[in-house]
């Protein structure tokens, strides 16, 4: 799904920000990307999103030939990743609501839809009492959390969290993750860049070290997802993985005088 | 995959539209900053070439009043006179020439000369020769024109003022080229003013532009907005520019009117001039708008441009 063959990347003031990084990642993986500032994790992303082109070695994401993408289209190519930063970067003068809207709009979706969709999804971060509020009502956590519903609400294949719990406390940082891996429940691939080695500790995923633009370490064998769902047929296709991992996680939780789980809001597949 | 990455076909020109009012309502002070920049250089170009326009129509008119006398020989015959005066219309740059009988040319003088007139009492009316009154196109041909008058027959003299027809012509001229001068300079300042209030409203406006950038929105759905923006706002401080530079019009000629008439000149009515204006003002304001926006915008959409305000490593 996410291949790096050999790739380089050196800027025209002559840093050299990856050097020679190869790495795989599989559809519905939880990945860790972990290293010092300046090791070049927001290189790697920038990389991921078609933000950089490689100096050197080529980039596949999704069948897509990254290094030789035409500009028209990248937006395209955008729309199977949700982005989630570590400055939230919500609109300051927009709703809750409008805020994952947004994203929507943006690529040209019906209203009708959007009304369906963004109350589904601010119900799955937990933010369905707030959309009619400001960001600037709202806590770190809670703005984190509409930057990532915003990141999920176009069916992204692919989520990229840069430092997402960067600005947030212990706290909200757990939750946010435990939110990713809700995410990452469904089927969709995390990638997760970081700073905090005892967040990552706690979660028993892939954590892949960068250090000086190189791989220092790459953590495969904790790639549990992986693991797990090369026990589903290869050739299942997505939502065909997310019925499933749904009707899993729902037989694991299932409780029976337990509380009401969220449902619906995915009409639009 | 699900619908997201077809092509956005759908992509609503009524939702982009509505969008770009929006922008305006939600960056209120920043609209107002705009109009306020955009009208302030138009007002100044407005008020500026009418200034220009009334000094030009002055100095036509002073010009006008500059008029050469063509003196007939007392022993011209009906037919000769009436001859000279299909001679002198078939000069190219002759306006008009209005032949003045010697019965009428006495009184005039004599009206003219007030109480002088006096001195001059019991004298025949028929003192002075019949003459024809010619008034020119182009004060610039003056003495080309002189000289084809000198070559009429059964002519006494011509009576001239070369010198000053000169003078108004070198006048005329200078003022075309220091109003040329005056509003190119204006149009720089404007422009360089304008972008520049472009260039700061898209920087307020770059997470935005980010965040479109981030999810996918293609190039033309994250600038039609701005340029309906850009748009809306350059009609705005169009219309209402054109009202001020009326209101000042209209003050400037009550202060200065009396002057202008004694010059027997009368300035310009604003009606003559208000519907070009207006063409002139909406036009610079939503082409500085809308391409201002456009251009000052690619600096955000460029692809692979290196980003330095994401770095957090």
């Amino acid at each position: 799904m996410i291949e790096f063959k050999n790739v380089s990347k050196s800027y025209e003031n002559g840093t050299l920000a990856l050097d020679n990084v190869s790495l795989k990642i599989e559809q519905g993986e939880f990945v860790f990307i972990i290293g010092d500032s300046g090791a070049g994790k927001s290189t790697l992303l920038k990389i991921m999103m078609r933000e950089e082109v490689a100096t050197h070695g080529t980039v596949v994401i999704k069948n897509r030939l990254l290094n030789t993408m035409k500009k028209r289209d990248i937006p395209y190519f955008r729309r199977h990743l949700g982005i989630v930063f570590q400055d939230f970067r919500l609109i300051p003068n927009m709703t809750v609501y409008d805020n994952v809207a947004f994203a929507m709009r943006v690529i040209g979706s019906k209203e009708k839809k959007i009304s369906k969709r963004v109350p589904y999804v601010l119900s799955m971060v937990g933010l369905a009492d707030k959309s009619k509020a400001m960001p600037n009502q709202l806590s770190g956590g809670e703005q984190q959390r509409v930057a990532l519903a915003r990141a999920i609400v176009n069916n992204a294949d692919i989520i990229i969290a840069d430092e997402p719990t960067g600005n947030v406390d212990a706290k909200r940082s757990r939750e946010i993750v435990e939110m990713l891996n809700k995410i990452n429940a469904t089927g969709t691939t995390v990638i997760m860049v970081t700073h905090s080695e005892d967040l990552v500790r706690q979660y028993g995923r892939r954590v892949i070290t960068i250090q000086d633009g190189k791989i220092k370490s790459d953590d495969i064998s904790r790639a549990g997802i992986v693991a797990e769902s090369s026990a589903l047929p290869p050739d299942l296709n997505l939502s065909a993985r997310r019925a499933i991992r749904e009707a899993d996680e729902f037989i694991r939780n299932y409780k029976p005088e337990g509380e009401k789980r969220i449902s619906g809001g995915e009409s639009d597949e | 995959m699900s619908k997201n990455t077809e092509k956005s076909g759908s992509a609503s020109l009524t939702y982009l539209t509505k969008e770009g009012f929006r922008n305006i309502r939600s960056n209120k002070l920043m609209s107002l900053a705009s109009i306020a920049v955009l009208m302030s250089c138009l007002v100044l170009i407005g008020v500026a070439s009418l200034l220009f326009v009334n000094i030009n129509i002055m100095l036509g008119d002073i010009s006008q009043q500059n008029v050469i006398m063509v003196y007939i020989q007392d022993d011209a015959t009906d037919e000769q006179i009436e001859q000279m005066g299909a001679e002198i219309q078939g000069i190219s740059n002759v306006a008009t020439s209005t032949f003045i009988p010697k019965e009428e040319a006495f009184p005039e003088v004599m009206e003219s000369i007030g109480t002088a007139a006096a001195l001059f009492e019991g004298m025949e009316s028929d003192l002075l020769p019949d003459a024809y009154e010619v008034t020119l196109k182009d004060m610039e041909l003056y003495d080309e024109t002189v000289s084809s008058l000198e070559q009429l027959d059964n002519i006494i003299q011509l009576r001239h003022n070369r010198d000053f027809a000169q003078q108004l012509t070198t006048l005329r001229t200078t003022a075309g080229y220091i109003s040329i001068a005056v509003i190119a300079m204006l149009l720089v300042v404007s422009l360089f003013i304008i972008s520049n209030t472009v260039r700061v409203t898209m920087y307020n406006r770059r997470l935005e532009i980010r965040i479109m950038k981030s999810v996918g929105a293609t190039k033309w759905f994250i600038r039609w907005p701005f340029i309906v923006e850009g748009i809306v706002l350059g009609v705005i401080a169009g219309v209402v520019s054109l009202a001020i530079v009326f209101g000042i019009y209209e003050a400037g000629i009550k202060a200065v009117g009396n002057m202008l008439s004694i010059l027997s000149s009368k300035p310009a009515p604003f009606a003559d001039y208000a519907l070009n204006m207006l063409v002139a003002f909406v036009a610079t304001g939503v082409i500085t708008g809308a391409i201002g926006s456009i251009v000052s915008m690619n600096k955000y959409l460029k692809e692979q441009d290196y980003d330095s305000d994401n770095v957090s490593e």
